[in-house]
């Protein structure tokens, strides 16, 4: 046996260094700042495994190697934790007020319009990054502000900035509270963001609650196959809380399943971040990118909150389109935030909390055109 | 970049157009499924 096998030491190389120091700083945010800890602790620990020298647990047969195989590149973590969040989802608010849907659609933006940008810095015309048309698509899901469906499309799309993307979606999450209100502030005048909306809603049936999910994956799959299996998992999550009779089943998906594949995720996601293919200034860029697409995607259901608001005579406050990107229920928290700082009396919550949920499903929708697109552009 | 504009817009276009179809959607369910008054499954 060679003598370097022996010491890890004597194989460690100034990047494995800054990795294991990357994995460590993920803890501590985790930690003692108490950012996202159920994502970044495993997956700062993942880094750390991943990074240790000759530690083998990235190579084939290895415990991250064979977790990347089965519950990655299968896309089948993803799509389990889909089935605990849409046990999480109340869609009340979406059902209540169906026009928020179109909040969801227009942040979808975000989406396109990094993809767009990241396409232009990289193969379709600047050529200053290593970015083909697939990764600038995988760069651009960064704006779902969805974790499962960044990793899913990216996956799918086999590029090879997925890990990078992947933590990129997820840190951004975190920071919603600091991306969005400077925006939020920018784009409204204080007038608008006073505005009070109505807090009564027409009431919504059980039978409605129960076949909302079942059309919705009827109504997303036969538009977007390509998206069934995302809003499948979803909506049959949802199936289970709004059913009335599968509480058991509800619990298990919101808690036991998504907690351990949670654990899994995290640690597969940190797993794939070695020095080689992440210390690379496209992984810089990938986190500039992260920023623009939660800002496009703000500033777009922003401008189309303010379209609403004209167009309904004054009586949709333009701030519930923030709420539109997916990161669900940051974003209609920090609504109802910048909406109680321009006026006390001003609780926009729930009706942000149905552009956050619309955003939830309109950025499957979208995962699912970009990979119905792709072959015929790419 | 021809190619990423029509990317972009075919792409928001199938977003639109899906969810134009579920806002149809759940008006017509909130209409057909309507609370029953006095029922307890609002």
């Amino acid at each position: 046996m060679p003598d370097g096998e022996l010491l890890g030491v004597l194989a460690l190389t100034w990047q494995a260094a800054v990795m294991l120091g990357l994995g460590g700083l993920l803890i501590y945010l985790g930690i003692a700042k108490e950012v996202e800890p159920v994502l970044l602790v495993p997956i700062g620990m993942g880094i750390i495994l991943a990074n240790i020298p000759l530690g083998g647990l990235t190579e084939a047969g290895g415990l991250l190697a064979v977790l990347r195989k089965a519950g990655i590149d299968t896309e089948l973590f993803p799509l389990l934790i889909f089935i605990g969040v849409g046990a999480m989802i109340d869609f009340g608010s979406l059902l209540q007020r169906p026009y928020t849907v179109f909040l969801g659609a227009a942040a979808q933006f975000g989406i396109f319009g990094t993809f767009f940008l990241a396409y232009f810095l990289g193969d379709g015309g600047l050529r200053l990054f290593d970015f083909s048309f697939k990764d600038a698509v995988s760069i651009g899901i960064i704006g779902s502000a969805d974790g499962p469906t960044s990793i899913y499309v990216a996956t799918i799309l086999g590029s090879k900035y997925a890990a990078s993307i992947v933590v990129a979606a997820y840190s951004y999450m975190a920071l919603v509270p600091i991306i969005q209100p400077p925006i939020m502030r920018a784009l409204t005048t204080r007038a608008e963001r006073r505005l009070v909306m109505p807090a009564r809603a027409p009431r919504v049936s059980r039978r409605t609650r129960v076949v909302f999910p079942i059309v919705t994956i009827l109504v997303v799959g036969l538009i977007a196959p390509k998206a069934t299996p995302l809003i499948g998992t979803l909506m049959f999550g949802n199936l289970l809380r709004e059913a009335g009779v599968l509480e058991r089943l509800s619990q298990a998906a919101q808690n036991e399943m998504a907690n351990i594949v949670t654990i899994l995720l995290g640690l597969t996601v940190g797993g794939m971040m070695v020095a080689d293919d992440f210390l690379r200034p496209e992984t810089i860029m990938i986190y500039v990118m992260g920023v623009v697409a939660f800002a496009a995607g703000t500033a777009a259901g922003l401008i189309l909150g303010k379209v609403m608001y004209v167009a309904s005579g004054k009586r949709i406050n333009p701030l519930i389109g923030a709420a539109g990107i997916s990161a669900f229920p940051m974003c209609a928290r920090v609504v109802q935030k910048v909406g109680l700082e321009a006026n006390p009396h001003n609780h926009l919550l729930m009706h942000a909390a149905g552009a956050n949920t619309a955003g939830q499903i309109a950025s499957v929708v979208a995962g699912g055109a970009a990979l119905v697109l792709v072959p015929f552009f790419a | 970049m021809l190619n990423a504009t029509w990317f972009v817009l075919a792409g928001m276009g199938i977003v639109f157009t899906t969810l134009s179809v579920l806002v149809l959607v759940m008006t017509a369910l909130n209409r057909w499924l309507r609370p029953t008054p006095g029922a307890k499954d609002a």
